[in-house]
């Protein structure tokens, strides 16, 4: 996500003279002396329930997949360890709000930088990519009625006491058994309703706008129903053509991206204020890295990680504030920078972790976060 | 006009030497394997002939160059060239030709290169050349290797009017990409200004047969101009190829020959509003794979060429070089003589394997058996029980219900001995083993970008040294050597595959810590960092094995060395070597080895350092080899290790049967490290065959395929690629064994890359403790059970259409059949849990499927079968929207499955999906016997 066109504004330049720059205006926000991206004027004026962090960076710049594994775990591969992803970290950490539910969703496609590495598939996550119909296995398939279900039941738990029974001192049988006993809680409790969007009024439905919108909107059920850490992937469904990865003709429709990101991000601080949850819930807003202010000679623009942006919403943080300051063109930090680790530390104090713990993978003792220290300014 | 210069130069492990040919050219190259035909070294000689007047002053420069060239141990014969550019003849033309040959290296000694009487001092058009192979070597391209060769100042020579051209030899066993853009290029020329490039690239693609075709592209700024040459060539020859450009900046033609015969036409500019050629300026030629900034960006030949030439102006037919026709007519194999020298080198060395374990055998008893060792009075598993739980331990998967049916009905009281001996002999043999080896030798393939950790596949390879059972030692010295040998499949890089870790500085200390681990239950990992704290090893030991592997000097890079005075543990964390610092390739300390060994007095299959190291790790005198593969091979099919740890003896524990180890042991070593021969023993036995304590849960893959084995579906999954322009992005087909399947491509979130198939497959594969991404090697699966398992099997797509009874499903077969409720119901616990149903279930579960069960065939024509998803994500096109409308249809046809069979009256129908439902996710399915 490019940074001068969206949370560190800059003079404005010109992608058909090369002139680098801001691609568009930028408007004041509830931050007195801040201001923001003109497609960003519902979130500017919840600014100051916001943390603008304007320094981030970190020397990967070419590859996404690189770099969203930095952002993701707060570390880089390495041929030794398999470092978990924040989630799982504060999975492991605090557990979920209610024993019942799993403690780490993602909304979007599974992938191992979003996973739990050497902490172990016990604090992995929950993941599914459509909001409207919920994660793959938590619905019952829609040809299977009441009876069929009855049926089924029924045949499984004849099988099942027969096993037991049979192999009354094996482990394996016992354990799996009592996984199905789980399972079936699961899938008949509360936590199952909370994928079921067609609850909400058909006003909220509207006020978080698209897929992406649907997604926060999830998000916030799933923050209501104790999940402790949900990540929301960008739906990207072609608002623009290339999502936010805007090189050359790319760029030409990112203000629709941003006023989609607008509309519902927007639309997430609103709710959760109205339900008084969002002093108790942080909202994230972060990308693997910003963009230049060049344009590249087609009018998109490249990556950068020298300097970018991430934002920071309720949590009960000291908002209102913009931590760091990059050059007049957004190249570089000049003020306060902040690296990966800091971004990490600072939203595991945020979520009352202690982030100068150590963790062991077998006998091997790993900090939680590498060296990073939270940002001082955010908290009381 | 003659030479004024050559350069020679040998196979050096440095990976970039910067020569400035005192001519024009920068001569770049990477180390390139440059063999004759016998496998000696070879030699790449630059041959450029220039203006008199230039060779005067080229031959100062030749001299002051050599002191400062000398390190990069480049054999310069210098004094030598001023004789030979004095004594050339010289052309009629003021030609600047560039013409590039592989030498065999006895034929060029160092100061007498007059002796070397094949190299034509004078190269003038139509000349007759020795051809390739005859006495000579030819430059032998892996696809990744190039010789770059740029020259500067010599803007206009090769604009506008120039011919290329050389001869080349594709082996039987390569595979080419289709038409989107040149992938297997002979050669490229780039040129680059502000804001605009061409470039023109030669090379191989495949037509709609997949045969190859010469074709030319040229690619720039405006567009693309692609020709595809009209004729196919058979490989395993060598051909001639050329290319002729004629015209201006404005407007020109190109014209390329295969065989000497005219094969392709591009008109560019003009009238056609296309790119023409921009003037090369300083951007170099390459030959082989395309460079930027010394990383590799497009994929390059893999075969042999000789005798590149590039000359300045369009050559006609007859001026082209040439060679004995005869010669071309001939096929050339490699590939049978290494694989002659290969058996004779193996046989040799199990003849010794078994002279050195017959020592052994004298020192304890002559006969032994497993079943001494252990208590005789537990019983035995019942013959289903057995039957199932030998197919999963040797194929990966469940029994079919005939194999069932046909065991248990087999009167011989031997019987167990015969299927044992039949299942062994199954190509499913390799099947079961690829899982097993992807994790613990970290095979992580990518098949978009490849930049976690990734390496490239070599899981075909895997299953065919097992499928064929190759000797064990075998199989690691291939591993070691880190190649891609002849019989690797057309998706599979095979042992090279093994030699790929990106997004790591430190590649060949990875593959060590891997290959330690596999081999020698050595656990280096902390020395990648540090010393260990724990045990005897230092950093150095890892680094050195690293520079071995690498086959030269190491440079330890700054993320290897631990930032100790950062850590609360000074004094406990040390380190030996510091950045920067250089490592050199030493013989291997005696900390793994049990018998020092000196490394010379081995012999190794082919000379090298890796070789070397590959000699050493398996020779009979280093017994932990063989221990370390014996009791990963016990743990595997008994759950646990005669040893406790599989992969970490730093500090050895001993056995907890020491001598039945040894006897295990030896015996595998005396039958020259026979995998399937060990398992023999080891199924026969009846401790293998008792009750257990402690039984297994499935892995994934076992799950998946039984599970459609169970039904007689197959996956209908995507093919694993996205045609990703990356090299190392892999391209991998249509799986049909779980094996075979990779992690996805979505990993952007973006949509159109998503296999929607696949994806239910692999959701369940993962969700039991599997992983696409292997970044790092394990030995042992995850066993935690979570309520995620059942759940996927319960609700899951994938479960879903395993039990669907749509036209696929042997379970629609079986339900058309004339058979009565009881025998179905028998042949549903068959099919699924492997054994008939007690007095009790078969009575409940017939109630369930009596009612309309005489009237369950409606007579209605099968359906015709329609394919589940037509999507196949594609990189190229990834961004559109379209794309994304058609994964999103493709993934609502999965959701929907495969439609129900209408031969079956749909009540009925349901209630054996029921009943399959039930019997798939109870326990007893789950859970190995």
């Amino acid at each position: 996500m490019c940074h001068v066109d969206t949370f560190d504004p800059k003079t404005i330049g010109d992608p058909r003279t090369n002139k680098p720059g801001s691609a568009y205006r930028s408007i004041p926000t509830a931050i007195p002396g801040v201001r923001v991206c003109q497609h960003l004027s519902r979130t500017a004026k919840l600014l100051d329930h916001g943390i603008l962090l304007r320094t981030l960076n970190h020397p990967l710049k070419v590859d996404h997949a690189d770099s969203t594994n930095l952002l993701k775990t707060g570390r880089r591969t390495s041929g030794t360890i398999i470092y978990p992803a924040l989630g799982s970290l504060v999975s492991h950490q605090r557990g979920p709000r209610d024993p019942t539910v799993p403690p780490y969703v993602v909304v979007g496609y599974p992938n191992v930088t979003r996973g739990p590495g050497f902490l172990g598939s016990r604090y992995g996550y929950l993941y599914l990519t459509n909001p409207n119909a919920g994660p793959e296995f938590m619905k019952r398939p829609p040809d299977v009625d009441g009876i069929r279900l009855r049926r089924r039941k029924d045949l499984l738990r004849l099988l099942r006491a027969k096993e037991v029974t049979r192999s009354t001192a094996d482990h394996s049988i016992r354990e799996y058994n009592d996984a199905i006993t789980e399972a079936q809680k699961l899938m008949d409790g509360s936590f199952a309703k909370t994928f079921d969007l067609t609850t909400e009024p058909g006003t909220t439905r509207e006020r978080y706008g698209s897929a992406f919108g649907q997604r926060c909107l999830l998000a916030r059920r799933l923050v209501e129903s104790g999940v402790r850490f949900t990540e929301v992937a960008y739906d990207l469904n072609f608002r623009n053509g290339t999502g936010w990865d805007t090189h050359r003709h790319g760029q030409t429709a990112q203000y629709l991206l941003i006023q989609d990101l607008d509309h519902s991000l927007s639309a997430l601080i609103e709710d959760l204020h109205l339900r008084g949850l969002l002093d108790e819930t942080l909202i994230v807003v972060a990308t693997e890295f910003g963009r230049p202010p060049d344009f590249d000679g087609q009018g998109g623009r490249g990556h950068q990680s020298a300097a970018f942006s991430a934002a920071l919403f309720g949590g009960g943080l000291r908002t209102g504030q913009v931590i760091g300051a990059t050059d007049d063109l957004g190249r570089s930090v000049v003020h306060r920078p902040i690296s990966v680790p800091d971004f990490h530390a600072t939203i595991m104090t945020a979520l009352g972790m202690n982030a100068a713990t150590e963790l062991y993978d077998g006998d091997r003792p790993i900090p939680i976060t590498d060296h990073g220290t939270a940002i001082r300014e955010l908290f009381t | 006009m003659g030479i004024s210069t050559v350069l020679t130069v040998t196979e050096n492990p440095v990976s970039r030497a910067l020569i400035f040919a005192p001519v024009q050219g920068h001569l770049y190259f990477n180390p390139l394997k440059s063999r004759g035909p016998a496998g000696e070294e070879g030699l790449l000689l630059a041959l450029h002939t220039t203006s008199a007047e230039d060779r005067l002053k080229n031959a100062v420069w030749w001299i002051c160059f050599m002191r400062i060239l000398s390190r990069f141990r480049i054999i310069l014969s210098t004094g030598l060239l001023l004789l030979a550019s004095f004594s050339c003849t010289v052309c009629a033309d003021e030609e600047q030709a560039i013409h590039l040959r592989f030498e065999t290296a006895p034929q060029v000694q160092r100061g007498n290169y007059r002796a070397h009487g094949v190299l034509q001092a004078t190269l003038s058009p139509g000349d007759l050349i020795v051809p390739p192979l005859q006495n000579r070597a030819s430059g032998e391209f892996d696809g990744s290797s190039a010789i770059v060769y740029a020259v500067p100042g010599n803007t206009d020579g090769f604009a506008e009017n120039f011919t290329w051209e050389g001869f080349f030899l594709s082996p039987a066993t390569n595979t080419f990409q289709p038409e989107t853009g040149i992938a297997d290029r002979l050669l490229t020329q780039f040129a680059f200004a502000k804001g605009d490039w061409t470039r023109l690239a030669i090379g191989l693609v495949a037509d709609d047969e997949g045969d190859p075709r010469l074709c030319v592209e040229l690619e720039g700024f405006e567009g693309r101009s692609f020709g595809m040459g009209d004729q196919s060539f058979v490989a395993d020859r060598w051909h001639h190829f050329a290319l002729v450009h004629e015209g201006t900046a404005a407007a020109a033609r190109i014209r390329w020959y295969l065989d000497y015969q005219l094969t392709g036409e591009l008109f560019l500019g003009g009238q056609s509003d296309q790119n023409t050629l921009r003037p090369p300026g300083p951007a170099p030629f390459t030959i082989g794979a395309r460079l930027k900034n010394g990383e590799q960006v497009n994929r390059g030949f893999h075969g042999f060429v000789d005798e590149i030439r590039m000359v300045p102006r369009p050559l006609t037919v007859s001026e082209f070089l040439r060679t004995d026709a005869a010669l071309l007519q001939q096929t050339v194999s490699t590939d049978a003589m290494q694989a002659e020298h290969n058996k004779a080198f193996w046989d040799d060395r199990h003849r010794r394997a078994q002279e050195q374990a017959a020592q052994w055998t004298a020192e304890r008893s002559a006969s032994w058996s497993i079943d001494e060792y252990f208590d005789s009075s537990k019983p035995e598993i019942d013959d289903h029980a057995f039957l199932r739980r030998l197919s999963l331990a040797v194929r990966g998967r469940i029994p079919r219900v005939d194999e069932v049916t046909s065991f248990i009905a087999d009167p011989r009281p031997d019987k167990r001995i015969g299927i044992i001996d039949q299942m062994l002999e199954s190509d499913e043999w390799g099947d079961g083993w690829v899982g097993y080896w992807q994790d613990v030798l970290a095979e992580n393939p990518s098949v978009v970008f490849p930049t976690l950790n990734n390496s490239g596949a070599f899981r075909q390879w895997i299953y065919e040294s097992f499928r064929q059972n190759k000797p064990f030692d075998q199989f690691a010295t291939e591993l070691i050597l880190m190649e891609k040998n002849s019989s690797h499949s057309e998706t599979d890089d095979g042992p090279a595959g093994f030699g790929v870790a990106t997004g790591n500085d430190a590649p060949m200390a990875m593959r060590s810590h891997v290959l330690m681990k596999a081999f020698a239950a050595v656990d280096l990992t902390c020395a990648r960092c540090h010393d260990s704290p724990v045990d005897r090893f230092l950093q150095a030991d890892l680094f050195q094995l690293a520079a071995y592997l690498k086959g030269g000097p190491l440079v330890i890079p700054n993320t290897s060395v631990a930032a100790v005075n950062r850590t609360h543990q000074q004094g406990v964390i040390t380190t030996s070597l510091f950045t920067g610092q250089k490592i050199q390739p030493k013989g291997l300390s005696s900390h793994w080895l049990n018998k020092r060994e000196d490394a010379s007095s081995l012999r190794s299959v082919q000379p090298g350092p890796r070789a070397q190291l590959a000699a050493l790790i398996t020779s009979p005198h280093n017994r932990r080899f063989s221990d370390v593969f014996v009791n990963r091979m016990w743990k595997r099919f008994f759950g646990t290790g005669l040893v406790e740890s599989v992969d970490q003896w730093n500090n050895f524990p001993g056995a907890s049967h020491p001598e039945l180890f040894h006897h295990l042991s030896t015996e595998f070593v005396t039958t020259g490290y026979n995998v399937k021969a060990l398992a023999r023993t080891i199924f026969r036995s009846r401790a293998w065959q008792r009750q257990r304590q402690r039984r297994r849960r499935m892995s994934g893959e076992q799950l998946v395929d039984s599970l459609f084995i169970a039904v007689g579906k197959d996956f209908r999954a995507e093919t694993l690629g996205v045609h990703a322009t990356d090299p190392g992005a892999v391209h991998l087909p249509q799986p049909h064994r779980a094996w075979q399947f990779a992690s996805l491509p979505n990993e952007r979130d973006r949509p159109a890359l998503g296999m929607p198939v696949s994806q239910t497959i692999v959701n369940v594969m993962t969700a039991f403790g599997w992983s696409g991404s292997r970044q790092k090697p394990r030995s042992e699966r995850e066993l935690t059970t979570s309520s995620l398992q059942p759940l996927m099997l319960f609700n899951g797509l994938m479960s879903q259409r395993v039990t669907r009874l749509s036209e696929q499903s042997t379970v629609t077969q079986l339900c058309l059949r004339d058979i009565s409720a009881a025998e179905l119901v028998d042949n549903l616990f068959l099919t699924t849990v492997g054994r008939p149903p007690d007095q009790e279930e078969r009575s409940k579960f017939t109630d369930v499927l009596r009612p309309g069960f005489d009237n369950r065939r409606t007579g209605q024509p099968a359906r015709p079968i329609e394919p589940l998803s037509t999507f196949q994500p594609d990189w190229r096109k990834h961004l559109e929207a379209e794309q994304t409308r058609l994964m999103l249809d493709a993934q609502e046809r999965v959701s929907r499955g495969e439609p129900p069979t209408v031969r079956l009256a749909s009540d009925f129908r349901e209630r054996v999906e029921d009943v399959l439902w039930a019997l798939i996710n109870s326990p007893e399915f789950v859970v190995i016997p």
